[in-house]
């Protein structure tokens, strides 16, 4: 116990932590819009799709400073995004498949880059220290700057998320009252898009490529469970995102892996919610018998 | 020599079960078994420590089956979409994975940059004697699963072909739709978990997705489909093996991008095809 005490007085346990909290927190909101459109997995498509555009980054430029590396993993996720939407055909019929090939496809190019990378002399001198975290996330290692860093991306995202707060809820719940007033959904669709790629190519850094989709997915997914409001599920959604982020740098101090920690809790909470959420199926349909 | 035979051996046996998978639109359930695979091996190892016992294999594959039934359940109990729910238990199952493999495996030959990428030179090096030949371990339990798959496709073709084009002929002809899924489930789980460890979680999908994907461009009959996957598989799993060895590139990760690129390749060329021909059919 006194050890946790002395753990909340620590800078050091402060500032990653810190930045998860508020990478989750937009990654919840965000998240919120592509759930309730019934994309979700698109986003873990693009996790494991802007893996080689991390390496290729490195490869190219020689640096592993975070913004270079990051606008790699951006551009290889619009690339990933739009040729999912290609590959899936007219009326989405093959969006499935068209998801998986995408995934397994980037994501062997982004494990082949590396293996080019270890073994090549040219990449030798250069420190690449860290390139492995991008797999499975480690932000208790990551550089001070680049937690700086990737709060600062967090917290731009979420203030576009407010500043078009309305036009986005519009767009989730009624595309045709939306398009009727006059702006475009494909705007919104389009600014959601950018979020989602910026929040998940930081995001890498902290719980990595694999698990990058479930900060997105599941706080929506665990929020519906105990509201019917928009606005009160993104409120829980958040909380329960942020709660996770730091019961997940908490037990990285027990040495699990923290972003693997991360989603865990995530997940269990959500699990949680699925069986004993006020307004979960399972819940009433419980109630409904016991009356 | 060998290890292509395993690589050939593991991407066989995935592609089988991957045509059905993607006939019904569940081959993002394949990326789902493929991660939650992981934690079945991890679980499995405490039961029983060696990664080429059968009794892990079968727990390991009994774990996917059940996250096939967890997805189904929250999928039609809890109605969550099935996107969102697939979304929801492998990242919870893949976590659990990996904090166990770390906090408690760490010694085991079992290392996480494994469990993406696969180590063929390895699965090459473990081997068992039959015959007074000296074969690969995994070569042999790759060629036991692929026998299993044959047979239960071959058993069951009538049955898997009515129920992946049309379910509800299947359910009103009286047999066990849901029994069948469990079956193509525990298909694509024992292939998934035998063939993890050598080619990794990556090239699983990209085998049980995408030869069945580039058949289904060309083809619409079944049998047709699987003879042009296996085909498919051959030639692109040749190609990206022989090229990865020269160069000294990630063989699984380079396989699976080589079969992407070919996939993009095809579906382009069709669609070019079709357009066309809608167009030829304006101008008449």
């Amino acid at each position: 116990m006194s050890e946790l005490i002395r753990l909340l007085g620590d800078l050091n346990f402060w500032i990653p932590a810190l930045s998860a909290m508020i990478l989750a927190l937009a990654a919840a909101l965000v998240g919120s819009v592509s759930v309730l459109r019934g994309q979700s997995l698109i986003s873990d498509a693009i996790g494991h799709a802007s893996l080689p555009g991390v390496m290729l980054a490195f490869m190219l430029f020689l640096t592993r400073e975070t913004w270079v590396l990051m606008l790699g993993a951006m551009v290889f996720g619009y690339i990933a995004y739009q040729l999912i939407e290609y590959l899936a055909g007219p009326k989405k019929a093959n969006l499935d498949r068209a998801q998986a090939i995408v995934l397994s496809s980037f994501f062997g190019l982004g494990i082949t880059l590396k293996s080019i990378i270890q073994s090549f002399p040219r990449y030798q001198s250069v420190p690449k220290g860290g390139l492995e975290t991008y797999f499975f996330g480690q932000a208790a290692l990551a550089a001070k700057k680049d937690l700086y860093f990737t709060a600062l991306i967090a917290a731009i995202t979420l203030c576009f998320f407010f500043i078009f707060y309305k036009e986005i809820k519009m767009t989730v719940f009624d595309r045709n009252y939306a398009t009727v007033t006059g702006f475009k959904p494909e705007l919104v669709n389009h600014l959601t898009l950018i979020l989602i790629l910026a929040l998940i190519a930081i995001g890498l850094r902290v719980v990595g490529a694999i698990l990058i989709a479930s900060l997105l997915i599941a706080p929506t997914v665990a929020a519906m469970q105990w509201t019917n409001s928009y606005k009160t599920l993104l409120f829980i959604a958040g909380t329960i995102a942020v709660f996770s982020a730091l019961a997940g740098n908490l037990l990285g101090r027990l040495y699990w892996p923290n972003g693997a920690a991360i989603v865990f809790v995530l997940s269990l909470l959500t699990i949680f919610s699925l069986f004993f959420g006020r307004q979960s199926l399972l819940f009433k349909k419980r109630q409904s018998r016991r009356s | 020599m060998f290890a292509f035979l395993i690589l050939l051996f593991s991407a066989f046996a995935l592609c089988l079960p991957g045509l059905f998978l993607v006939l019904r639109k569940m081959a993002m359930l394949g990326d789902a078994l493929s991660h939650t695979v992981l934690l079945g091996i991890v679980l499995g190892y405490f039961i029983s420590p060696s990664l080429n016992s059968p009794i892990l294999i079968l727990a390991a594959s009994l774990f996917s089956v059940f996250t096939v039934v967890f997805i189904e359940f929250l999928n039609q109990r809890a109605g969550i979409a099935s996107d969102a729910s697939i979304g929801i238990v492998f990242p919870f199952f893949f976590s659990l994975g990996v904090i166990l493999l770390s906090r408690y495996l760490r010694n085991v030959h079992l290392d996480l940059d494994c469990v993406i990428m696969g180590d063929l030179t390895f699965a090459d090096l473990v081997r068992t004697n039959i015959l007074g030949f000296s074969v690969p371990s995994s070569l042999l339990s790759l060629a036991i699963v692929l026998l299993i798959n044959v047979v239960f496709i071959t058993l069951f073709f009538k049955e898997l072909k009515i129920s992946a084009f049309d379910p509800q002929a299947a359910n009103l002809a009286g047999f066990h739709n849901q029994l069948l899924n469990l079956g193509l489930s525990l298909m694509v789980a024992i292939s998934s978990v035998v063939s993890f460890e050598i080619v990794g979680a990556i090239l699983v999908i990209a085998f049980l997705v995408i030869p069945a994907s580039f058949a289904l461009l060309f083809t619409h009959s079944l049998r047709q489909a699987i003879a042009l996957s296996l085909i498919f598989t051959f030639v692109t799993g040749g190609i990206g093996y022989a090229l990865a060895w020269n160069l000294n590139l990630n063989p699984a990760g380079f396989t699976a991008s080589i079969m992407g690129l070919c996939y993009v390749f095809a579906f382009v060329y069709k669609d070019y095809q079709t357009s066309r021909r809608s167009q030829i059919r304006q101008l008449n």
